[in-house]
């Protein structure tokens, strides 16, 4: 980077290592993973763990020994805040979202029906998930021994519970339930020296993704109040998506003629091929080779070669969510997003077209400064609306919930195809608005008294 | 200044990019000394600020409202909560096309050019008289269509 030309930017050097690991990693690959929710019925009981915690829990970027690649992030709730004792000015100071709740933004953020949070899984929405913690490996021995440590810090203590627990692991595929690879794309973010996934991205402001620094609108977002509490922390929306794949196949199956038809099908609802090669470089089939390619997979933007959406439609999934450089309504870059799916459940036996009722989906994070201008005006405008790519009404055919009488729309010559009666194939079994501080923030929070 | 945005090529490019803003005026009353700001735009009020900020239609907001008392700049992070201070309910509001976002406004008049435009070539009436299409032309939809070629 020529710093002469980077102006303002040139004096913003991120405390990375003040920054949870989780924040800002991307998940490896394989990956195996925990997600443990707790409930803080004694503050002092919360902060003697947050002291234990804080020797387990890591920040800074991944190091170059592979082996030591866990790490255990924690994470709390508005409700937890409150719990642990932070003062009641401090609270106030937190951006109306997050205070909130996720199950109060439902109907904005598009959780109705089936999805609505009265369906929800205990303890989702509840008030009592107060404290998410979460740990993630590639190597099952080495998250055993973090669980251990994290495990030793919370386990049978008066004033504490633990009410929730997922465990989240790759499937033997690599695949996401559906059978797409995921985990491809992560942000480029400026002053932080982890390299993003798409060479073609021009820098984000770390403001975007972390409290603390400039971001896309040139100012510093506002912060929690004390400094303290809020400097390089970020904010997570964490849900449990359960995935209906049977009704994926039967769709497919049902509005295609044969296999290859179906295949382009997936992939023109997806934006990629199983593989993870994006239709954008690989049109016509796809392309394992290129996928292996993590110069390339995720090497393009939109508006050059596939403006009008030949190759991925505007509605494909993973163009609604970054749209990259695409011809939308408003500015792309002012709604990043880092993403992080992991699968839970067993996968459906490949060619099952009936549900066997087994649970199964993901457990998706979903971090960014912003929590409504990233976040939620994610899930309004573009999962669960078209209007900003032309198509008013039309949702993510993949996430959007389209109660069977969704549409999509898949440009063609001479006429665009356009399909009709999408059932939902996800159904949202819970979620949670979590602030997930710095390593300082912490121990600030671990600190506080009477 | 107000009078010049309506020609002004940059503002109109902008508002291409926003895509969500059917119209808006600036109205100075009371002596010059009041200001009302009146828009109408697809979705809630406060979605595409942010965006709306980084464009040339943001530059000329802040100038206009860098006049009203205590306007924060319209990237400040407080500026919701400053408009939403400032707001007063209409008393009425009708709309002739409540359901069309200025997306579908501007799609239905590319399609009703391009229609146009088609209605006029001698090859279209051509393809009209020619009997191969009549099964086509029979079709409800097409019925439909025709009905709006046909004044």
């Amino acid at each position: 980077m020529n710093t002469a030309d980077s102006g303002g930017a040139a004096g913003v050097s991120v405390e990375i290592d003040d920054v949870q690991s989780g924040a800002l990693r991307p998940r490896p690959v394989p990956y195996e993973g925990r997600f443990v929710f707790l409930r803080v019925d004694d503050r002092h009981a919360g902060r003697a763990l947050l002291r234990r915690l804080l020797p387990v829990t890591s920040g800074g970027l991944p190091s170059a020994n592979r082996s030591q690649d866990a790490w255990v992030t924690v994470a709390f709730t508005y409700q937890g805040l409150r719990a642990l004792g932070v003062p009641q000015e401090s609270l106030d100071s937190f951006p109306l979202a997050f205070r909130e709740g996720m199950a109060a933004r439902a109907e904005l953020i598009g959780d109705v029906g089936e999805s609505a949070p009265a369906h929800w899984e205990a303890p989702f929405g509840t008030g009592d998930v107060h404290i998410a913690l979460s740990a993630l490996s590639s190597d099952a021995g080495q998250l055993d021994e973090e669980l251990e440590r994290a495990r030793a810090a919370y386990e049978d203590t008066p004033g504490l519970q633990v009410i929730w627990q997922q465990e989240v692991r790759q499937l033997p595929t690599g695949r996401t339930t559906f059978g797409f690879r995921d985990g491809i794309s992560h942000p480029n973010i400026e002053g932080v020296g982890l390299p993003g996934s798409n060479p073609q991205e021009a820098p984000i402001k770390a403001g975007e993704f972390i409290l603390g620094y400039p971001d896309e609108t040139g100012s510093l977002p506002s912060m929690p109040s004390p400094d303290v509490l809020g400097r390089n922390g970020t904010y997570v929306a964490v849900r449990k998506i359960h995935t209906n794949v049977a009704a994926w196949r039967r769709y497919l199956r049902a509005n295609s003629s044969n296999a290859e038809e179906e295949a382009l099908l997936a992939a023109k609802m997806v934006g990629r091929w199983p593989s993870g090669a994006p239709l954008t470089l690989a049109p016509e089939h796809d392309d394992p080779e290129l996928a292996a390619d993590p110069r390339r997979v995720n090497n393009f933007l939109y508006r050059e070669n596939d403006d009008r959406g030949y190759r991925c439609p505007a509605g494909a999934h993973i163009r609604r969510t970054n749209p990259r450089d695409a011809t939308i309504i408003g500015d792309a870059r002012m709604h990043r997003l880092i993403r992080r799916g992991t699968t839970y459940g067993p996968p459906l036996p490949e060619g099952v077209l009936e549900d066997d009722g087994a649970d199964r989906g993901l457990v998706g994070v979903f971090i960014g400064a912003h929590l409504e201008r990233q976040f939620e005006f994610i899930k309004a405008e573009w999962v669960n609306d078209g209007n900003f790519i032309g198509y008013p009404g039309e949702k993510d055919p993949v996430a959007g919930h389209h109660g069977g009488s969704g549409t999509v729309t898949i440009p063609e010559k001479p006429v665009r195809r356009r399909l009709r009666s999408l059932p939902s194939f996800v159904v949202t079994r819970g979620g949670e608005y979590c602030f997930l501080p710095g390593l300082r923030a912490l121990r600030w929070l671990a600190e506080l008294e009477d | 200044m107000l009078a010049d945005a309506t020609n002004d090529e940059r503002v109109h490019e902008a508002l291409h990019q926003i895509g969500t803003l059917h119209d808006a005026r600036h109205v100075i009353f009371d002596h010059d000394t009041r200001h009302m700001f009146a828009s109408v735009f697809d979705g809630s009020w406060d979605t595409y600020i942010d965006d709306f900020a980084q464009t040339e239609v943001g530059d000329r907001f802040d100038k206009v409202f860098s006049h009203t008392e205590g306007f924060p700049g319209v990237a400040d992070p407080g500026v919701k909560d400053w408009f939403v201070a400032h707001q007063a309910p209409a008393g009425v509001f009708v709309s002739s096309y409540p359901d069309l976002t200025v997306q579908q406004v501007w799609k239905d008049q590319r399609v009703s050019e391009a229609f146009q435009a088609v209605l006029d070539t001698p090859e279209f009436r051509a393809a009209l008289d020619n009997p191969a299409n009549a099964e086509l032309l029979a079709t409800p939809a097409f019925q439909k269509l025709l009905e709006e070629a046909s004044a």
